[in-house]
């Protein structure tokens, strides 16, 4: 079981190129970057985490950017969206970033994405709340096409464009791996039907469900799916730091367990993934 | 004057952090990066530069990520895109990369701009050719909104959004500075109205003389629109490597003048920047 760092890099966090840095050097396996384009005044739609939206919501920065900077700095850590909002974003323009950040850190790009939950957010990119899950699977589609082929094409009901070249391809083959983000059952099988991997989030049980409940479910879908168990990552976001939980993750086959910083300094984060260290050295 | 190197990076160029320390080693100013998201295969505008298309032209990686990696590798070295096709662009993600790339680089960032030439390309990202300087300006004007404004909004005709929040803003205040890239007299009309610099294009036979000839028209309609010829300096891209040509431009006042280097290989590229930091000394 690998441990990854996740947070909202901000101008008043870590930087990426430390917080890269300071991760290798502990032997955490993956740092994944939060996203969020900006945060419209008016909600229409509430948060999943309750209450008031936390200020990092608002100030975090680019992911392919921050990515890109502690790819620069690191020889061997895995780099992560955590969530890239894939309805928010240009399918073209996006499967160039993921080529070019797979180029930039040798293939170390891991695609985490998510579809989201801001209606304001993404209408202001002229997204639709209704059929985003739709669009992003058509843009996921149209990508894996441009990243693959020498002429691609893709023909849907939201994406659609003639042929087309673009380079470079990812250096990871045939792409880096696509890890769906979200809750069981509907990310899930999102997940089942085109990602490789997915991230359920085990920090809200109440409202997300029971780890050692939904992935033996997760696990029949893939199989009823003609996929195979085995070899389908999952990737828990926000865990416990209670060692016996983390020995059973481990046990239930979980391949990723990914920490949730906060978006501060050195003086607060470094402490965190010292004690990480610690507890993994245990595990 | 600055002298300023750009390249289209690709997986068979020089890499981004190589190039960097080698210009800042040189004693350049900054490192610019070129980009298309993709070409497509039909071609109803020609491309400026006659003839095919080059094979750079498919195979850019894209900008911001790639200019991330230069930022990273040097400390003093701007980074500028060269230029950045705004009309391909949601601009509310375009800002935060803008201001991303900022925050990393500690400030600099120089954002080109340009308003493309294919036709096909931009229809694949939803513009439409005819309307497209009117866009780009609206898409400016929105992001200067989002950098410099607490609750920005911006309603025109073609972007329109209520009262939302984004940070983090630039380093640079008000924001980086906006180089408007393009010939003599549209392209510098639009630098006029929102641009911070003019960046015209002087590669071909002729060329040079010819855009030399109208900066004194360049300077009068700056005044004419209140402003101070200071205030919006000119930029030579893509210019021959003549001593001569490069006094005549020093003495026309010329900020900055920048070599081409396609997608060079290091091979390639080295000796051609060992020329030109042989003039940065006598210019």
């Amino acid at each position: 079981m690998q441990f990854g760092a996740a947070i909202f890099f901000t101008d008043y966090s870590i930087s990426p190129g430390d917080l890269g840095r300071a991760l290798e050097s502990r032997g955490f396996e993956s740092l994944w970057a939060a996203e969020h384009s900006h945060i419209p005044l008016s909600r229409k739609s509430p948060w999943g985490g309750g209450g008031d939206l936390p200020k990092q919501y608002y100030d975090v920065m680019d992911p392919f950017v921050t990515l890109a900077a502690a790819a620069s700095v690191t020889t061997k850590l895995l780099l992560g969206t955590g969530v890239c909002l894939v309805n928010q974003r240009d399918p073209i323009q996006t499967a160039k970033l993921v080529a070019s950040i797979d180029q930039i850190s040798g293939g170390r790009f891991l695609f985490g994405i998510g579809n989201g939950w801001n209606q304001d957010e993404m209408e202001n990119h002229g997204t639709v709340f209704a059929t985003r899950h739709k669009l992003v699977r058509e843009r996921i589609e149209a990508m894996k096409a441009i990243w693959t082929e020498t002429k691609a094409e893709y023909h849907g009901e939201f994406v659609n464009f003639d042929p087309m070249m673009a380079w470079p391809k990812p250096v990871r083959k045939p792409h880096p791996p696509v890890i769906v983000g979200g809750a069981f059952p509907y990310a899930a099988r999102r997940a089942v039907r085109y990602g490789d991997g997915w991230i359920p989030l085990a920090g809200r049980a109440t409202q997300y469900g029971d780890v050692f409940e939904y992935v033996p479910k997760f696990r029949d879908m893939l199989k009823e799916a003609g996929r195979d168990p085995a070899t389908f990552p999952i990737s828990l976001f926000g865990s416990t730091e209670d060692p016996d939980v983390l020995n059973r993750y481990r046990d239930l086959g979980i391949v990723r367990i990914v920490v949730a910083l906060p978006a501060a300094k050195e003086d607060v984060v470094l402490p965190i993934l010292d004690k990480w260290a610690k507890l993994i050295g245990s595990l | 004057m600055h002298f300023g190197a750009s390249m289209f990076f690709t997986d068979y160029s020089m890499a981004p952090a190589a190039f960097a320390k080698a210009l800042e080693e040189r004693g350049f100013e900054s490192a610019w990066a070129a980009e298309h998201s993709h070409i497509p295969l039909s071609r109803r505008t020609p491309f400026p530069g006659g003839g095919d298309l080059p094979k750079a032209y498919y195979d850019a990686m894209d900008p911001f990520v790639a200019l991330t990696a230069a930022a990273m590798a040097t400390k003093t070295l701007k980074v500028g895109t060269g230029v950045c096709l705004v009309n391909q662009r949601d601009p509310i993600q375009t800002a935060k990369l803008v201001a991303s790339i900022d925050q990393v680089s500690g400030g600099r960032f120089l954002f080109g701009i340009g308003n493309g030439w294919n036709q096909d390309e931009m229809e694949n990202h939803g513009t439409v050719f005819r309307t497209r300087h009117k866009l780009v300006r609206e898409r400016i004007e929105a992001m200067k909104a989002i950098w410099t404004e607490t609750k920005a909004e911006y309603h025109g005709e073609f972007v329109n959004f209520d009262p939302m929040m984004a940070w983090p803003k630039p380093v640079q205040k008000p924001h980086p500075p906006i180089l408007v890239g393009g010939a003599f007299p549209y392209a510098t009309r639009r630098a006029v109205r929102y641009g911070d610099g003019w960046i015209p294009t002087v590669g071909r036979p002729g060329q040079f003389a010819e855009v030399l000839s109208v900066l004194p028209k360049f300077h009068e309609m700056l005044k004419e629109a209140g402003r101070d010829p200071a205030s919006c300096p000119v930029s030579f891209s893509s210019l021959p490597g003549e001593l001569d040509a490069l006094k005549r431009c020093r003495d026309a006042g010329i900020v900055r003048v920048s070599v081409a280097l396609q997608a060079a290989t290091a091979e390639a590229a080295l000796p051609i920047l060992d020329k030109w930091a042989g003039f940065i000394n006598q210019v």
